[in-house]
């Protein structure tokens, strides 16, 4: 609970991102934004703790809830200065340099699952076992929101892997796209536009 | 929680690069029923429970 956090770690900010756009692997995408209402949800939280009392105030924290793409780096970078800048006085170059190595942190730690997730399939292969590739929300991480459904299917012996950890190298994805790629369906294995017949959800019209 | 879960090393490192120390940022709890019960109350009507329940990480 993160006001109880705040008692025992005299946290200064909450800081939690309105996310408007994610990063993708996937080629040829109109774009690739994030969910509205996960997106929108720290400004809910903003009106649901100011509505009557002010919470964050109440508690000494500073509640930072700025919206950032994460497909446009530099704007990003722009915005993260914006918001960062006077509040931790920092510079401008500062805020690029840490902005560069976040990203950089990123792309290492999806190298490293993608690294897991391949040696994971190439034993499986081996073995002629099964492995369930488990497809969920990024919240879906979260043990309170899964119900317990990776821990089921390890625990009957099926090793579970996420979209995140299966490895995007074209030249290793080749073969399960053959057929595609052989009579010139896609151009790369993780190009994808035919989903959705329509770009827009249906559920919003 | 949300979107943080896919996107925590950007944020962490960020803070890091600036000389935080790693004990200066806290990531927020998983949920769980008895957080649920503790913060669910402060209502928003929302039909996203994983969105919704993110009230309840706040809890005083």
């Amino acid at each position: 609970m993160i006001f109880k956090k705040s008692a025992a770690n005299q946290l200064d900010y909450i800081f939690f991102p309105c996310l408007t756009h994610m990063p993708t692997f996937v080629n040829g995408v109109e774009d690739s934004t994030s969910c509205p209402i996960v997106s929108g949800a720290p400004k809910v939280i903003r009106a649901t703790f100011t509505k009557e009392t002010d919470f964050f105030a109440k508690n000494n924290i500073e509640y930072v809830d700025a919206a950032f793409t994460l497909t446009e780096r530099n704007y990003f970078a722009k915005t993260m200065f914006e918001t960062w800048g006077e509040r931790l006085g920092i510079t401008e170059d500062e805020n690029d340099h840490a902005c560069r190595q976040g990203f950089d942190a990123l792309r290492a730690f999806d190298a490293e699952m993608e690294r897991r997730g391949m040696e994971i399939l190439e034993q499986l292969e081996w073995e002629n076992k099964v492995g369930v590739l488990l497809l969920g929300r990024l919240y879906h991480l979260d043990p309170g929101l899964n119900h317990s459904v990776l821990d089921e299917y390890q625990a009957l012996g099926y090793p579970v892997l996420s979209i995140r950890s299966i490895p995007k190298d074209p030249r290793w994805l080749a073969r399960f796209f053959k057929d595609d790629l052989d009579r010139g369906f896609v151009d790369t294995p993780l190009t994808v536009s035919d989903v959705w017949p329509e770009n827009y959800s249906t559920n919003s019209v | 929680m949300l979107n943080i879960y896919s996107t925590a090393p950007l944020w962490r490192t960020y803070f890091e690069a600036l000389g935080m120390k790693p004990a200066q940022i806290v990531f927020s709890d998983y949920t769980s029923e008895e957080m649920w019960a503790e913060g669910g109350r402060y209502g928003s009507i929302d039909p996203c429970y994983p969105s919704k329940v993110t009230q309840a990480t706040f809890t005083i």
